[in-house]
């Protein structure tokens, strides 16, 4: 069953992906909604000190070399175990107060810096890490309990602003939906999904738990 | 008023800070709360998730004394703390609190018609997200009760010391954290709650020989027999010897007759797995659906109690250990599929966490849900001895609840490490201990007073913790590390690190205290520990991907 799952995930995952070699994997994207879920899928062969960032809220300059614009929404990093039940085993969060990763910039509009960054040593095997917005923290211990806004669209409006909008940060200004992260990883092969909401998430655990059936079933 | 108090810099309680919870004290929640915007100053912003101060806002709010016994004076007050959950910081700094002194609504209130404020009487340091900022406002709160139509609240802004701070508080409405604002009102004279449950005295001594039995009937007249030689003189009769082996042996048979058993739940292969613990081997197997994930056990051993992860519903199933069949399952309210459970000694009540959803109360009488106590993403859950408090870790969301299972009602937060995960009582109800996950660490809370008295570094992601029967050692399984660290409590230090099977998850000790057993999800088997050497001395296979575990029997 556990090998089902991890399959299953991955395969989710390909469906858009690139491979890196490099130190430092850079990727760049756009939310359609607030309440997306940008998944990285990876793989470690053994112990490895991972990293990931943000660059979007402050801009600065990737690990690509490329310049990121400020003004992109505040992020969140949620560091997910992708065998098992897939343990959430760090989160960072803008402003949570000395999240602000080293390096990163003082937004000039809002006057914040919540960029985040998360480290943890790992241990072999496969992982995932979520990027979602500010507000959309995982909505329990593991990655199936899927995560707090999940169907509600463009939630920062009505929460941060009392009408609608997107990208809208907790002061009440307009954000973009730009997002730019760094993952720091050994010679791996990154999968990066298209951003999408948590629909597809919940296609994957159904197909699962269909498969878990029949699994169960075919060895009876 | 609050001329007379000039400034009183408020405590700031840091997330490796101790949050008090007042002994027989009353909550006074927030009624009333809303940020106006100089920016947009005809907006109401009542019923948003966060109370914004500095920049272009300031906050208000206003508290609901209908909890204060009846009759209650100023002079009844012995101190009231104010508790704000600060959600993010912009910009750390200070906040200014004044008393509001003018009328204003939450569904109204505008930048525009802002109340009248007195000057001010705190001034706060806000240097930290994701916990409280306690400030004693005492002198108000005894104002307010003693002239009721003057309770208009507080206004908070930034501070004239530090102008350019900026942060974002819970307000009521914010339903992901439920860190709604409150007073904590200490009332004169109230009695304490009741102590723990004193510790059992020492086995008696052994009881007096029994009489001598009746002659038997005389036997049939032998032959005649040589003349023998003079024998030595018999030794004397070892009675407590005697007695030590008979109730050794005795023991014995009663463990035979009904061993100690370990339950493991194993997620993947949907099945309860039974350990005989004399020959550490599975000797049965119980079916329960949708990923089996934690178990608790009620002190009589008649019931175990699972949960199911993946039930999309919420599902509990009773197990009657004497027949080993699921006899029941509780449905628990709401769409968030259990994570944690635990049972009161009196194996009343099942208390089952439910991922972002709150705390559910099952009645084991009618096995249903008869109560659910609003707590965000709780995970492990431990009742104290006495039954009356049960304490659950919060993890993303951070902290330990503190229930009182009376009311049903939260009435304090106890700050502890980040990711806290499990949480283990020790037998007499006097401390607590919490794994920190994401800080690698065990806090220690003493339950007297729900302060922690000390955290200790343990090994990477610990998760399952269990105490001993006499409390004198704690065990902690870290997950990353693939180790089970060993706490010696009298002085709350790791004394030795267990290699144990990897990713280990869910720790128990037998009730002799002689074995600890430790799930391995990556090799779907339990380490057995032996704690007079710490070390493995045994590995059994059970199910796929095991998670929870708990013991039954008695001791030998």
């Amino acid at each position: 069953m556990k090998t089902l799952y991890r399959n299953l995930a991955t395969a989710i995952f390909l469906l858009c992906s690139f491979s890196a070699q490099a130190g430092i994997v850079s990727s760049q994207g756009s939310f359609a909604s607030d309440d997306d879920v940008q998944l990285f899928n990876f793989s470690l062969s053994s112990n490895f000190l991972f990293s990931a960032r943000t660059w979007s809220f402050g801009g600065g300059v990737n690990g690509a070399g490329d310049s990121i614009a400020a003004g992109g929404f505040a992020p969140i990093l949620s560091l997910f175990s992708a065998t098992g039940n897939q343990d959430l085993l760090q989160i960072a969060q803008a402003g949570a107060g000395g999240s602000c990763p080293a390096g990163a910039n003082t937004d000039a509009v809002s006057g914040f810096c919540f960029d985040v960054g998360i480290s943890a040593l790992l241990t072999a095997g496969d992982y995932l890490l979520a990027l979602t917005q500010d507000n959309n923290t995982p909505f329990g211990p593991f990655f199936s309990d899927g995560f707090l806004q999940a169907g509600r669209g463009n939630f920062t409006g009505p929460d941060y602003l009392g009408t609608d909008g997107q990208c809208i940060l907790v002061d009440g200004s307009s954000r973009s939906c730009n997002w730019a992260v760094d993952l720091v990883l050994p010679d791996v092969v990154v999968n990066v999904p298209e951003p999408g909401s948590l629909a597809l998430l919940a296609l994957g655990l159904v197909t699962l738990a269909g498969l878990k059936r029949r699994d169960q079933s075919a060895s009876i | 008023m609050n001329t007379l108090k000039g400034f009183i810099t408020g405590l700031t309680l840091t997330a490796a800070g101790l949050l008090p919870l007042s002994a027989g004290a009353v909550t006074a929640p927030a009624m009333a709360d809303a940020h106006t915007n100089s920016a947009l100053p005809a907006n109401n912003f009542g019923n948003l998730p966060t109370l914004n101060v500095g920049g272009t806002y300031s906050s208000l709010m206003q508290f609901d004394f209908a909890s204060l016994p009846a009759g209650t004076t100023g002079g009844s007050v012995a101190k009231a703390t104010l508790f704000i959950w600060v959600n993010k910081i912009g910009t750390a700094g200070a906040i200014d609190i004044r008393t509001v002194t003018g009328p204003w609504t939450e569904a109204t209130v505008t930048q525009a018609t802002q109340p009248t404020v007195g000057g001010v009487g705190y001034t706060v340091p806000v240097n930290s997200a994701g916990n409280y900022i306690a400030v004693d406002v005492t002198t108000d709160v005894k104002n307010w009760i003693d002239a009721p139509a003057s309770a208009l609240g507080f206004a908070l802004g930034a501070s004239t010391s530090a102008p350019s701070t900026n942060v974002f508080l819970d307000s009521k409405e914010n339903t992901a954290t439920g860190h709604v604002a409150y007073l904590d009102i200490t009332l004169v004279g109230q009695p304490g709650p009741q102590g723990p449950q004193g510790v059992p005295g020492l086995l008696g001594p052994t009881g007096a020989q029994g009489p001598v039995g009746p002659v038997g009937a005389t036997g049939a007249q032998g032959l005649k027999g040589d003349k023998g030689d003079k024998g030595d003189p018999g030794a004397t009769a070892d009675v407590s010897a005697l007695t030590a082996q008979v109730r050794a042996l005795q023991l014995v048979i009663n463990d035979l007759s009904n061993p100690v058993r370990v339950y493991v739940a194993n997620c993947s292969s949907d099945t309860i797995s039974i350990i005989n613990t004399n020959i550490n081997s599975v000797v049965g197997t119980v079916g329960v659906s949708d990923c089996p994930s934690n178990i608790a056990v009620n002190q009589a051993g008649t019931r175990a109690y699972v949960t199911s992860t993946l039930a999309s519903r919420g599902v509990v199933s009773v197990i009657d250990i004497a027949s080993n069949t699921v006899i029941d399952t509780v449905e628990v309210l709401g769409t968030f599929a259990p994570t944690g459970i635990a049972v009161n000694s009196a194996g009343t009540r099942v208390y089952v966490s439910k991922g972002a959803g709150g705390v559910s109360v099952i009645d084991t009488a009618t096995n249903t849900v008869i109560d659910t106590v609003g707590v965000t993403t709780p995970l492990g859950l431990a009742v104290n001895p006495a039954g009356n408090r049960v304490y659950v870790t919060k993890g993303v969301n951070g902290g330990v609840s503190v229930i009182d299972t009376s009311s049903n009602t939260v009435i304090g937060t106890v700050i502890v490490g980040t990711l806290p995960t499990d949480i283990a009582i020790n037998r007499v109800g006097t401390f607590a201990y919490v794994s920190n996950t994401n800080s690698g660490t065990v806090s220690v809370i003493n339950t007297g007073n729900n302060t922690v008295v000390r955290t200790v570094a343990v090994g990477f992601s610990p998760r399952g913790i269990a105490v001993n029967f006499p409390g004198s050692r704690v065990y902690v399984a870290n997950a990353a590390s693939g180790t089970v660290s060993v706490i010696n409590t009298a002085g709350n230090t790791v004394i030795d690190t267990v290699v144990v099977g990897p990713n280990p998850r869910a720790v128990v000790v037998n009730p002799a205290g002689t074995r600890v057993y430790v799930t391995s999800q990556d090799s779907d088997s339990v380490s057995v520990i032996d704690t007079a050497s710490n070390t493995v001395v045994g590995t059994v296979a059970v199910g796929d991907f095991p998670f929870g575990i708990a013991v039954i029997g008695n001791s030998i």
